[in-house]
């Protein structure tokens, strides 16, 4: 019958993850520890210690201006310049990746017509694709805005079409029955089934989104992160170039968490149903 | 094969109000060489607030059957109407009960939000909706789960909710389809006897289609017997009980002993 209780007090949860949170803290302070230690004892020009990567990050990126929170104007105009193509892009792509999805899984001979294209479009490397976008649309934002919406889009579309092609067929039996609308069958049945799905294709468009981001700035672009790296790379600013690719872990991890706190919002049915062992 | 039956029953009462009548009606799977008959020349009607079972062997296309009726296939020949309008989609005023009540529910819902889900708009403001669903939840005697989600109940439970949401969207005609044949013997005969007294209340005219013979005499007003496929009608019966129904003393009454012997030995014979 009921399976679940809410017994284990609230209290005692908390404990137990802020149990959880101190592990993983000190998991991430030991991999420091390890590179500090390893970077003394074997000294390298290329493989400067943490804190040496720490303190000139804080030299170039803190002020003592506490009206700017205390960061650098540099440090928000590069973090600015890549948002400003990391995020439009995203969201392009994941609404259209969606939209898509859902039409061409709906829709079965749009599905037929489109899949031979869109599989030969998502086998092109995003690598290679920079190049071309580039003769279409020049080496400006906009270029970088649909190489990252294209790169999400796609993947994103084929994980959204599966789950809506395998949403049960008895919940659309069931949704027909009860002569429901196409509005609420829609977001009543067909989306939030296909969430699972959608949310995976999502995790995977936004890791690809940030990769695409650092290439089209590798090859076009006179500021944002990833143009950062190369430039400190090529100017062989070792520690600038550390400090870049930690900013773009930091981002990485960042994306990650949003849509995780969304995913764990949103489908707390399908993680509790698929933990109910019946 | 009798055709008798159906022809008396058409014959002997023709005032009663027949609300839903199926003529003639076949469904054939695929075509060419590969095409599957699965329903020949199915002819029955139901009257207003009747208790229809069908029985037959397995693979005698009683789902498709149902599937017709529900206007979720469109059937190869024949036709079915309902209070004289022919079924081409799913008719207005229907419900359905399916077979597995695991993926029948959405996982995503609450209970009383699944209850109440066929009401989403159709001009049923919430608070009736609410109202609606909390009344049938009360019917089936699950109203103090209403808040929890249906993966969190019991099988019985999960289909006592689809029998809510059937009763909540106050339909003409009901449709089950073996809706109990995958719970516990125990759970089974509760929920029989609350699809007997939820019908008895409402007067909702219901189809059962079911394997289960028992259940089919026990339940019926009348037993409707189909063949192996291609499928027809092989006879239909009677129930010569009393309308109120007891699991112990109903099923220790000749009559019912006689009946279900009857059927069996009109399923076997086939």
């Amino acid at each position: 019958m009921i399976v679940r209780q809410p017994a284990e007090d609230s209290r005692r949860r908390g404990w137990r993850q802020l149990g959880d949170l101190a592990l993983r803290l000190a998991v991430l302070i030991g991999a420091g520890l390890v590179w500090e230690l390893y970077a003394r004892a074997f000294p390298s020009l290329f493989i400067p210690p943490i804190s040496a990567i720490l303190a000139n990050a804080w030299d170039q990126w803190v002020t003592g201006d506490w009206r700017a929170l205390f960061i650098a104007p540099v440090f928000l105009e590069m973090l600015a310049a890549s948002f400003r193509r990391l995020v439009p892009g995203l969201i392009y792509g994941a609404v259209s990746g969606i939209i898509l999805g859902v039409a061409l899984a709906r829709v079965r001979f749009l599905g037929e017509m489109f899949s031979p294209l869109i599989q030969f479009f998502r086998a092109i490397p995003s690598s290679a694709k920079i190049p071309m976008f580039m003769v279409l649309l020049g080496i400006g934002d906009t270029m970088k805005i649909w190489v990252i919406g294209i790169s999400v889009a796609l993947p994103l579309l084929m994980n959204v079409m599966d789950g809506v092609r395998n949403v049960d067929p008895t919940l659309l039996a069931v949704a027909k029955v009860y002569r429901v609308g196409p509005w609420t069958r829609l977001w009543g049945v067909i989306l939030p089934a296909a969430a699972p799905q959608t949310f995976a294709g999502l995790r995977i468009a936004t890791m690809i989104a940030l990769i695409v981001l650092v290439l089209s700035e590798l090859t076009g672009a006179a500021d944002g992160v990833g143009y950062y790296v190369l430039y400190a790379q090529r100017m062989f600013y070792v520690l600038d170039m550390w400090a870049g690719v930690l900013v773009l872990g930091f981002i990485g991890y960042l994306l990650n968490a949003v849509v995780s706190l969304a995913e764990v919002r949103i489908l707390r049915w399908h993680r509790q149903s698929t933990s109910t062992a019946r | 094969m009798s055709t008798t039956s159906i022809e008396s029953i058409d014959d002997v009462s023709p005032s009663v109000n027949v609300l839903l009548d199926v003529v003639g009606l076949g469904k054939t799977y695929g075509s060419g060489h590969g095409a599957v008959r699965a329903l020949d020349d199915v002819t029955f009607s139901v009257e207003e607030g009747e208790f229809v079972c069908i029985v037959g062997p397995s693979g005698a296309g009683k789902t498709t059957l149902l599937r017709c009726l529900a206007g979720l296939m469109t059937p190869s020949q024949g036709q079915a109407s309902i209070a004289g309008e022919r079924i081409s989609g799913p008719p207005r005023g229907l419900a359905m009960v399916f077979q597995d009540y695991g993926r029948s529910l959405m996982p995503w819902l609450k209970v009383v939000e699944n209850v109440g889900f066929p009401l989403r708009n159709k001009g049923v403001s919430k608070a009736e909706r609410r109202e609606r669903s909390m009344a049938a939840l009360e019917s089936v005697g699950i109203a103090n789960f209403a808040q929890k989600h249906p993966w969190q109940l019991s099988g019985g439970m999960q289909q006592r909710v689809a029998i809510a949401r059937a009763l909540a969207y106050q339909p003409q005609v009901l449709l089950m389809d073996e809706p109990f044949a995958s719970v516990d013997a125990q759970t089974r005969s509760d929920l029989e006897d609350l699809t007997l007294r939820i019908q008895r209340q409402s007067g909702i005219t219901t189809v059962f289609v079911t394997h289960d013979i028992d259940e089919s005499v026990y339940l019926g007003d009348r037993v409707i017997v189909l063949t192996k496929p291609p499928t027809t009608v092989s006879q239909i019966f009677d129930v010569p009980l009393p309308r109120e129904r007891d699991p112990i003393s109903t099923k220790e009454l000749p009559e019912f002993a006689h009946l279900r012997a009857t059927v069996m030995r009109a399923i076997k014979t086939l």
